[in-house]
């Protein structure tokens, strides 16, 4: 195949750094041929996303073959949960949204990724990667080669593994694809880029630190990476530098985070938690499926040849590992790695289990309170085992264990690996990692054990209750554990206590049979022990959910509020996404208003396709399709246009409220010398300021808190309409009380504040303290005695600040108070 | 899941897995010698059973197929040289389209030439990519199991490298039939547990023998 050659732009094109970059596990170019190597990722434009998101569309023809109590809206709600698992990565710029269906074939213009169901040959079952642009564009981190449509493809069959849509399998499966889709490419760290032979991710924690590295990598944000810290060195072998090594930083009965070298042997490792961390360097495995970087040509480049694994530094022996110690924000260099050639990789792709009675689960789980002296752990693969033996010569032995284990080859043909482990050897919780050590070769697994401290969860009874909502019962069930139905969490109605659990079943689809599954925050699940006869739940008859909407059109580059009022679909928050079959058209923000109406903010693309497309509702398993149910048009270059989102005005504040001043960005919002008019819920805001491309106004009072439909006429033409979340204004410091009396460097001070819902006591997490504006890290809050709905917030002042009137605040939800300003004498004191 | 039954499993109910159960012997245990080794050789004791794959069974991408399978599902396979290619939109995916001469057909209707689809390449501006997918060299000769779909018509090479063999020559200048394994899961078609897939080195002619061996039995 010929490969064009990556074409450059005219402009000049940077190089990203100077020192090597991390030649992560990304699809990678380079520009140059020799050190430094600069490597340039394929990455999303954020600058091209709305709102910096790249939505998932589902193609509207789904499978043709399920297994026994699967569905399409099983399917559906695994590949939401699924965006919303890469959406959470907080250090990552990118947000990733479930955009519903999608008709095959859709014109459109902005970047996105789409799910398909596909006939395909036998022995292939999915695939996903991304497609990109030739060119290089230049971004705020340097050179990128633009991504503009990311595909998942799954099997048309889901008789067929990685189905059927409720097992975990299928969640992690499309998890790992649609990191492929979003620039990633498989590590061998056991995270979830891993391939399933070594993949420890699970429902419970589907993404480990090696994948969080990778897309905080290709999109930084926030604490990234000035939290984490950095590894770099080289991988050399006979004084020349080793092609792809994958260089892993090991974090004892933790997690891994992993790189590849540069063509010149160099490597760098970012994203590493602090920490103290084993450092070792293997080559890629025979199996790897890695695609080459390309040169500047675009010619594909190998790896080096193999060589023999090594930790640092530099060695085989367990004994003689010497361990790294990583801080936030701070690079650790020179960890290098001068590696032995070997003809071939020795062992690779193994894989470790356990078995919870007849059912073998991977990786292992072993229950260190499960009263047995020692622990089974099996494990398999290439290079560990000869013929019906182990391999000449082999040690196992758990990273930290206290010295090699004991272990039985048995079985034929496929001969596996039966460890015994003491279980006075096992840490009490988290991840353990095992060494599989040759004369002339060592291979770690990561992660290959995880320790819990309980059985895993079983369901021994279900029992419908007249509300709707269900009591489960079983063994192993805790207040962390989360009932789903398929692939869909139920919402807790009754929490944990004595063996059971109630919850009300989501929105069910009619006549659908959800099977039940139990997961543990320990990773373990109800289908390690109940897959032959898991509980099943039917959900009653009900006619095909039918919904009209408020807007079947819209133009090019307008933001606008859509009403749905639904019948046989029960909206519900958090379980419900509405959207628009083509990445061109975003859904903002969704409000239901009731269960059968919500309201939804929608944003056109400028440069938005000029085609019809499906609109679709979900809201737990049921669906609501409209194919062709809206048309985008041409702009209208009159049209009074609303940009979104609409801001506070002042800076220090993240929510509207009565009474604030807010901002509309947008055109023709005067037109010619009229005077715009806009009204909140009905009722008159008063403009600031006005210019075509901006309106300042105040939000009137007596506005209740919630959504609110904003209406604004430039004075010529009216704007469509558009939702406003209205909240509760910022709290209010009413008074200041200090522990001694006064104010005092380290003294006590308490607050009583106003304007605080009684919710925040059980949930701080939404309330800042500053002093001076420093974060307090510590504070107290409790209602006040008086039997007001005033709250207290008490804490210790900062013992370094002095000064007078400092300012004392507070914020709830990001919104900030008014200080009070208090004055703190060095030696304390009025 | 590991298959990691000594015995044979009982026939399995379709999606229903059997069972095996697996005994420890004391013999071949490796590690500490002596007393403790026995009695914890004797006083554990394992039910292992072929399972469903559970909890990290995932990115299945691939389903295993022996030597055996891909005879028998291919619907042609061939030696050919690629001798060229082009890429191109088919909806919103590219492909590319391989120009396969047949030097040697042992399944399927006799043909010249064949074309087979790869997902991924470049096209119109666009480069696609799917990690995994099989490259092929101009120039170069293959075996190649090949299926085509009913529907569509179109051929596809089974699954991605699984049916691709590569033909290098050895030191001794014998023409070997080569498959790399993979790294994407591999999961076997009647337990569903995870396989490790293992490479495929034999001479040609050993390779060919099997595959015209297979064709006739089929």
């Amino acid at each position: 195949m010929r490969l064009a050659k990556v074409m450059l732009r005219a402009a000049a094109v940077l190089i990203c750094c100077i020192a090597p970059c991390a030649a992560y596990y990304h699809y990678v170019y380079y520009q140059n041929s020799s050190t430094p190597y600069a490597p340039i990722f394929e990455k999303f434009d954020l600058s091209t996303l709305p709102q910096q998101t790249v939505t998932f569309f589902v193609s509207d023809s789904g499978p043709t073959t399920y297994p026994t109590n699967d569905s399409f809206p099983s399917v559906l709600s695994q590949i939401r949960d699924a965006t919303a698992v890469w959406n959470s990565v907080t250090t990552s710029s990118l947000r990733v949204a479930f955009g519903g269906l999608q008709t095959t074939g859709t014109a459109q213009n902005t970047p996105g990724g789409e799910v398909v169901f596909e006939e395909m040959p036998p022995g292939l079952l999915a695939f996903a990667g991304p497609a990109s642009t030739l060119t290089q564009t230049q971004g705020p981190n340097g050179p990128f080669v633009p991504i503009v449509q990311s595909i998942i493809h799954l099997n048309i069959n889901l008789t067929v593994a990685p189905g059927p849509s409720y097992m975990e399998s299928f969640f992690t499966t499309v998890v790992h694809e649609m990191g492929h889709a979003l620039g990633l490419q498989h590590t061998f760290t056991s995270a979830t880029m891993s391939t399933a032979v070594t993949r420890a991710t699970s429902r419970a924690r589907p993404l480990d630190a090696d994948d969080i590295a990778a897309i905080s990598m290709l999109y930084p944000q926030g604490s990234f990476p000035a939290a984490f810290g950095t590894i770099t060195g080289s991988v050399t072998s006979g004084g020349e530098g080793v092609h792809l090594a994958s260089v892993v930083a090991l974090l004892a009965n933790g997690s891994a985070v992993s790189s590849l070298s540069n063509p010149d042997g160099s490597y760098e490792i970012d994203g590493v938690p602090p920490g103290s961390y084993w450092v070792y360097v293997h080559p890629l495995p025979p199996s790897a499926n890695i695609w080459y970087p390309r040169d500047s040509d675009g010619n594909p480049l190998p790896p080096s040849p193999p060589f023999v694994t090594a930790f640092y530094p530099g060695t085989q022996n367990p004994a003689q590992f010497t361990s790294v110690s990583v801080s936030a924000g701070a690079t650790v260099s020179g960890i290098n790695f001068s590696v032995q050639p070997r003809r071939g990789v020795a062992m690779y792709d193994i894989t470790s289990y356990s078995f919870f009675g007849q059912t073998g689960v991977q990786p292992a789980y072993l229950n260190v309170n499960g009263n047995v002296p020692t622990q089974t752990v099996v494990a398999n693969g290439t290079g560990i085992t000869s013929g019906p033996n182990a391999a000449s010569g082999l040690i196992v032995e758990a990273l930290g264990g206290g010295g090699p284990a004991q272990f039985t080859a048995y079985g034929s043909p496929d001969t596996s690996l039966a460890i015994y482990l003491p279980n006075s050897s096992l840490p009490g919780s988290g991840r353990q990692h095992l060494l599989f050590i040759l004369p002339d070769d060592i291979y770690v697994l990561p992660e290959a054990i995880q320790i819990v401290q309980n059985a895993p969860p079983a369901i021994t009874a279900l029992n419908r209750n007249s509300d709707g909502s269900v009591t489960v019962t079983g063994t192993g069930l805790s207040s962390g554990s989360r009932v789903f139905f398929d692939g869909l969490a139920a919402t807790v109605t009754k929490p944990y206590a004595a063996g059971t659990i109630s919850v009300m079943p989501p929105p069910g689809a009619s006549a659908q049979v959800s099977t039940l599954t139990v997961f543990n925050s320990d990773g373990q699940n109800s289908m390690f022990v109940e897959q032959q006869d898991p509980f099943t739940y039917a959900y009653p008859q009900a006619g095909a959910p039918v919904a009209a909407l408020s807007l079947a059109a819209l133009p090019q580059g307008v933001s606008a509020m859509v009403g749905i009022t639904t019948s046989n679909l029960q909206f519900l928050n958090g379980l419900t996404t509405l959207g628009f079959g083509s990445s061109d058209v975003v859904v903002d923000r969704v409000w239901v208003t009731a269960p059968n109406h919500l309201l939804a903010n929608v944003t056109v693309a400028p440069a938005a396709a000029l085609t019809s497309t499906s609109v679709s509702a979900f809201s737990g398993f049921q669906v609501f399709e409209r194919p062709l149910g809206f048309q985008i048009q041409a702009a209208n270059p009159s049209l009074p246009v609303i940009g979104l989102p609409i801001p506070n005005a002042s800076a220090l504040q993240n929510s509207l409220y009565p009474g604030a001043t807010a901002s509309i960005y947008g055109t023709n919002l005067v037109a010619g010398s009229a005077t715009p008019t806009i009204t909140i819920g009905g009722k008159s805001a008063t403009v600031g300021y006005a210019s075509a491309s901006q309106i300042n106004f105040t939000i009137p009072s007596g506005v209740p808190t919630g959504p609110a439909v904003l209406k604004l006429n430039n004075g010529g033409m009216a704007a469509y309409p558009i939702v406003l979340q209205i909240d509760a204004p910022p709290p209010v410091i009413i008074s200041a009380t200090f522990g001694s009396g006064a104010a005092a460097a380290g003294g006590t001070m308490t607050l009583t504040v106003t304007g605080l819902d009684a919710s925040v006591i059980s949930n701080p997490g939404r309330v800042t303290v500053t002093e001076g504006g420093v974060n307090i890290p510590s504070f107290t809050i409790q209602e006040a005695p008086d039997g007001s709905t005033d709250l207290l917030i008490q804490f210790s002042l900062a013992a370094s600040i002095t000064g007078s009137q400092v300012p004392v605040a507070i914020t709830l939800d990001g919104d900030l108070s008014m200080p009070v300003y208090i004055d703190v004498p060095a030696t304390g004191g009025a | 899941m590991g298959h990691v039954a000594t015995q044979a499993c009982p026939s399995n109910t379709p999606g229903v897995l059997g069972c095996a159960l697996i005994y420890l012997f004391s013999a071949g245990v490796i590690g500490m010698p002596g007393a403790y080794l026995r009695f914890v050789i004797n006083s554990v004791r394992l039910a292992l059973c072929l399972a469903i794959g559970l909890a990290s069974v995932s990115a299945a991408t691939l389903e295993r197929l022996s030597l055996d399978d891909m005879i028998a599902k291919s619907t042609a396979i061939v030696h050919g040289r690629i001798t060229g290619s082009s890429a191109a939109w088919r909806g919103t995916v590219i492909y590319t389209d391989f120009k396969v001469s047949v030097l040697a057909q042992w399944k399927g209707a006799a043909q010249k030439t064949v074309d087979v689809l790869v997902p991924g390449g470049i096209a119109n501006g666009v480069r696609q990519t799917y990690p995994g997918a099989p490259e092929f060299t101009i120039g170069q000769e293959y075996v190649l199991f090949l299926w085509t779909s009913s529907t569509t018509g179109a051929t596809y090479t089974l699954g991605f490298t699984q049916g691709v063999f590569s033909l290098p020559q050895d030191s001794t200048g014998q023409t070997m039939a080569v498959r790399a394994p993979t790294t994407e899961t591999i999961l076997d078609p009647k337990t569903g547990q995870v396989l490790k897939d293992q490479p495929i080195s034999m001479p040609l002619s050993q390779l060919i023998s099997l595959i015209s061996s297979g064709v006739a039995t089929n």
